[in-house]
C-alpha cells in the first residue's frame, strides 16, 4: 500500500508549523542568518517531495522526519556539498506560493536601548557569549567569576534582553 | 525527552556548551514540542539579532567603547 499524498492546504500548514523551527535549528547550529534561511527552504523542499512522493511512511512522526532531515541538510550545508547546492537551486521555485521565506531581526536601535538596560557585567557575560562565541569558564577567568555564576548571569540576562526586546519600553 | 525544556538549558543550548548527544536530544525535542518551538523561536530572534547587529559593531571595536568597558 503506497503512503498518503498531500494536498496543497497541508503543504501551507506544514511550511508555517515547521519554518519557524528549522530556522531556529539554523541559527543555532549552522550561526549564520543566511545559512539558516538555505537550509529553511531545502528542508522544506526536501520533505514537501517525500510527502508529495509519497515516501513517507509515518506521516504521524512527521517532526522526527523533519528534524532527521534538517540535521543532515545542516551538515551538507557545513560540507558544502554538490547535493545540498543541487537542492538549494531546486528550493527557490518549488515551495507553496504561500511560503514567506523572509524572517525579520529585531529593530537595531532597540537591541541598543536594551542593551543599555543591563548592568554593566551581564552586558559583558551576553557579548561574550553570543558575539565572540566564548565559552562559560573563558568568560569566567576574564570577569574573575566561576563558569557557574556566568552561566547564571547569562540566562538572566538573556531573559530580561528578552522582555525588552519583545515589547517592554525602554524608559 | 517529553517535559518542556527549562530556560537556561535553551539558553546553553545557543551557547553551544552542551554535549553532542544532549544536544541532539533536545533538538529533536524542539520540533515536536510547540510550547519549546515556540520559547526556541523567540530566543533564536534575539540571538540572531544580537550575532548580525552586535557582531557588525563589535568589528569595528564600537561596542568595546559603548557597551562594555564604560
Amino acid at each position: 500500500m503506497n503512503a498518503p499524498t498531500i494536498e496543497a492546504d497541508q503543504e501551507r500548514s506544514f511550511c508555517q508549523r515547521y519554518s519557524n523551527r528549522i530556522r531556529a535549528y539554523g541559527l543555532c547550529h549552522l550561526r549564520d542568518t543566511a545559512a539558516a534561511e538555505d537550509l529553511v527552504q531545502q528542508v522544506l523542499l526536501i520533505v514537501l517531495q517525500a510527502l508529495r512522493d509519497g515516501r513517507v511512511k509515518d506521516v504521524d512522526n512527521l517532526d522526527k522526519y523533519v528534524f532527521g532531515t534538517c540535521r543532515n541538510t545542516a551538515m551538507d550545508i557545513r560540507r558544502g556539498s554538490a547535493r545540498q547546492r543541487r537542492i538549494a537551486a531546486a528550493a527557490a521555485t518549488a515551495l507553496p506560493d504561500s511560503y514567506e521565506p523572509r524572517w525579520e531581526l529585531a529593530d537595531r536601535s532597540r537591541l541598543d536601548q536594551c542593551l543599555e538596560r543591563l548592568e554593566a557585567r551581564a552586558r559583558a557575560v551576553v557579548l561574550a557569549t553570543f558575539v565572540d562565541e566564548r565559552g562559560a569558564d573563558d568568560v569566567g577567568r576574564s570577569m574573575s567569576l566561576s563558569a557557574g555564576n556566568v552561566r547564571v548571569i547569562r540566562h538572566r540576562a538573556l531573559a530580561h534582553l528578552q522582555r525588552c526586546m519583545e515589547g517592554e519600553r525602554p524608559s | 525527552m517529553s517535559a518542556c525544556l527549562p530556560y537556561p538549558t535553551l539558553v546553553a543550548l545557543w551557547a553551544g556548551e552542551l554535549e553532542e548527544s544532549e544536544a541532539a536530544a533536545i533538538d529533536e525535542h524542539l520540533f515536536g514540542c510547540d510550547a519549546c518551538a515556540a520559547a526556541t523561536e523567540r530566543l533564536a530572534k534575539v540571538v540572531g539579532t544580537l550575532r548580525v547587529e552586535a557582531g557588525k559593531r563589535r568589528a569595528v571595536g564600537e561596542y568595546v567603547v559603548t557597551h562594555v568597558w564604560r
